[in-house]
């Protein structure tokens, strides 16, 4: 049965290796790039150079983060199993043999992450920082999947402060202290997690049950590659979507309703989008600001770097635009087969351009501050840009025959506009 | 009359879809438009709410162009017959949002759904509402605007008999508060029970237009016939 349940997960990995190929390949090679990037710009070549302080502690902050997602804000179960496996055998003494095995691979990954950290933290030489913060970050870690564990099947709400009010001292210790204290203090919750995952934890069996057979509906027709299938998941997932701000939530009013209807819709654009946005310019500040790209061709050239580094943030820009275009043509659209709205399109344009103006400020003054750029100088991105923004948003709700060849003309020179950003001192 | 169809004509490219169409509907009264597949009813509707502009004729309400009223004053509520949603916005936050687009309704968010049965979906999106479920919130939609003419296609499809029933008295309360309703309907049954007046098209041309019993009469069928037999003996004669 064991060898059943094993041969079962080979086979979808299988399945999912043979029509997903160039994605990992692509993967291993983004990967590649960046631990020869880290290798040569942050160890300066050898493996056993340590980590500077500064490093070390930006690799504790990462740790923190992981943790915090996955007690904070992760949905589904940190400790997953076939949906089968559970249904068969959730009644049998077999259940809890499996769960144990699962903790210790869940326990398995997270002591291979901190033995890879704290290795990187010392130069890979054996000695009491190695274990020292391997001891740190495998009980961290490990402390991590046990409160999140506890908190997918809590329903009471003082399981969760607690679980959250543990992750907190932990996290604060590891980055105040990182030393003896923290290894106690991590160990002492560590321990207690696991008495009560253990002993006293009770299975949200209807909440796991159908959270794994969503799962395996999707890796299954990701393995068989069917993508009809994969719509179909897609669209149901997108519509059971727990959303926590509403419209109804919002001082709407008839004068502003379009402008929150954009925030709501924006909003539930997704994260993903928004995180893929911040990662792009993340990028572009990374290229030009800093000398992580130094020692590889064109990113790394000292002419090249800046319109790399512009391009991607402008990436950003043009994409938000684009996403507001589809926005309003959709509702605009909508209004002609009859979801009628009381205004003229001059005023529902205008309050699209209102929430663009209010999101490219935000947006222009983070980049501006990313790039250290002079404050007259954001504030004249800005004016440019959303005024190019304006005549691009009004021709696309003109009826105009041939508007594409402006549209690409604009979309240019809000490019070029992006070198305002550095413009040298 | 409240809306004027006067000698309109459309074709799709070589298609003709309405030929010198003529009518009218008063404040006040339930209109069935009847047709079978193809007689031009959506078209007809379709030039009503502006999406189509007829390419001779006029269209007018209360006796101005429709292509000329501004939109805050186009009083047309209208429930298509393939629902039109925000896919992106619960069904609370539909009715919210034509709430507060219409302030001066007096109709409660609240009332509607305890009208129409909405409660246990108040928090889905259109894709996954059922079929049934997403004609009552167009049906709850098209209720909250301010409007004067109601335009219903297809209105029954999906409904459950206790929904009909409540739509039904839907619309007869839009008749007792005075307002003009236009609905076109395949079911001439349902039809039959609530319009006051028919007009029927077949291959973009009104053949008939009047009650049931004025229709019998000026073409001399029999008196105990239904809308169907009406209907079906007037297509026969058309040839």
């Amino acid at each position: 049965m064991y060898a059943a349940i094993i041969k079962n997960r080979l086979r979808t990995a299988k399945g999912i290796l043979r029509h997903y190929w160039p994605a990992c390949i692509g993967l291993l090679l983004v990967a590649c790039f960046i631990s020869y990037q880290l290798y040569s710009v942050v160890m300066s070549g050898s493996i056993e150079t340590a980590l500077s302080e500064e490093y070390i502690f930006y690799c504790l902050l990462v740790c923190v983060a992981l943790n915090g997602y996955r007690v904070g804000l992760k949905q589904t179960p940190i400790i997953t199993m076939n949906a089968a496996t559970l249904y068969y055998l959730y009644f049998t003494k077999h259940f809890k043999r499996i769960l144990t095995g699962e903790y210790f691979w869940s326990l398995l990954k997270n002591i291979l992450l901190a033995a890879i950290l704290s290795g990187l933290f010392n130069g890979f030489q054996g000695h009491l920082i190695f274990g020292q913060y391997f001891f740190l970050l495998a009980g961290y870690l490990f402390l991590g999947v046990l409160l999140s564990w506890s908190r997918y099947h809590s329903t009471k709400g003082k399981i969760r402060l607690a679980a959250t009010v543990s992750y907190i001292i932990a996290s604060a210790i590891l980055l105040a202290e990182g030393g003896l204290i923290s290894i106690i203090i991590t160990y002492c919750f560590a321990v207690f997690w696991m008495y009560y995952v253990t002993s006293k934890l009770r299975f949200n069996l209807i909440k796991y049950s159908k959270d794994l057979a969503f799962a395996d509906k999707s890796t299954s027709a990701a393995s068989q590659f069917d993508l009809g299938k994969m719509v179909q998941i897609a669209a149901e997932s997108e519509a059971n979507k727990k959303r926590s701000l509403f419209l109804y939530q919002l001082p709407i009013k008839r004068s502003n309703i379009i402008f929150y209807k954009c925030v709501i819709e924006t909003i539930r654009a997704g994260n993903r989008l928004w995180i893929i946005f911040l990662c792009l310019i993340f990028a572009g500040f990374l290229i030009y600001r800093t000398s992580l790209f130094s020692g590889i061709p064109i990113l790394g050239d000292g002419v090249l770097s800046g319109p790399f580094s512009v391009l991607a943030v402008m990436m950003v820009y043009l994409n938000i635009k684009e996403m507001l275009k589809q926005q309003i043509g959709t509702l605009l659209k909508k209004q002609r087969q009859g979801l009628f709205l009381p205004m003229e399109k001059r005023e529902i344009v205008w309050s699209y351009i209102a929430f663009a103006g209010l999101l490219y400020a935000i947006l222009t003054i983070l980049v501006g501050l990313l790039f250290g750029s002079k404050a007259y100088l954001i504030f004249f991105f800005y004016a440019l840009f959303i005024a190019t923004f304006i005549v691009d948003f009004n021709i696309e709700t003109m009826r105009l025959k041939f508007k594409r060849p402006f549209q690409i003309a604009i979309d240019i020179f809000s490019i070029a506009l992006g070198y305002i950003f550095i413009i040298p001192d | 009359m409240y809306l004027e169809f006067d000698n309109v004509s459309f074709s799709y490219s070589k298609t003709l879809a309405l030929a010198g169409v003529s009518f009218g509907i008063e404040k006040g009264e339930i209109v069935g438009l009847i047709g079978a597949n193809g007689a031009g009813k959506t078209t007809t509707i379709l030039d009503i709410i502006r999406y189509l502009q007829p390419q001779s004729g006029k269209i007018s309400i209360d006796g101005i162009n429709v292509a000329e009223i501004k939109n805050e004053n186009f009083a047309v509520s209208y429930i298509a017959d393939s629902p039109v949603f925000y896919d992106e916005l619960t069904l609370l936050e539909h009715l919210h949002f034509l709430k507060a687009l219409y302030p001066g309704n007096g109709l409660s968010i609240e009332g509607l759904i305890e009208k129409l049965e909405l409660r246990e979906h108040l928090s889905k999106v259109p894709s996954a509402l059922s079929k049934g479920t997403k004609q009552k919130l167009m049906i709850a939609l098209a209720l909250l605007r301010n409007y004067e003419l109601l335009i219903a296609d297809e209105p029954f499809t999906g409904l459950d008999p206790k929904q009909i029933s409540v739509f039904k008295q839907i619309l007869k309360d839009c008749k007792n508060e005075k307002k003009a309703v236009l609905i076109s309907t395949h079911l001439l049954d349902m039809a039959e029970g609530i319009c006051d007046r028919y007009i029927m098209l077949s291959q973009g041309r009104v053949i008939a237009c009047g009650s049931k019993s004025q229709i019998i009469n000026t073409r001399s069928l029999g008196n105990d016939s239904t809308l169907e037999q009406v209907y079906l003996s007037l297509i026969e004669r058309e040839g």
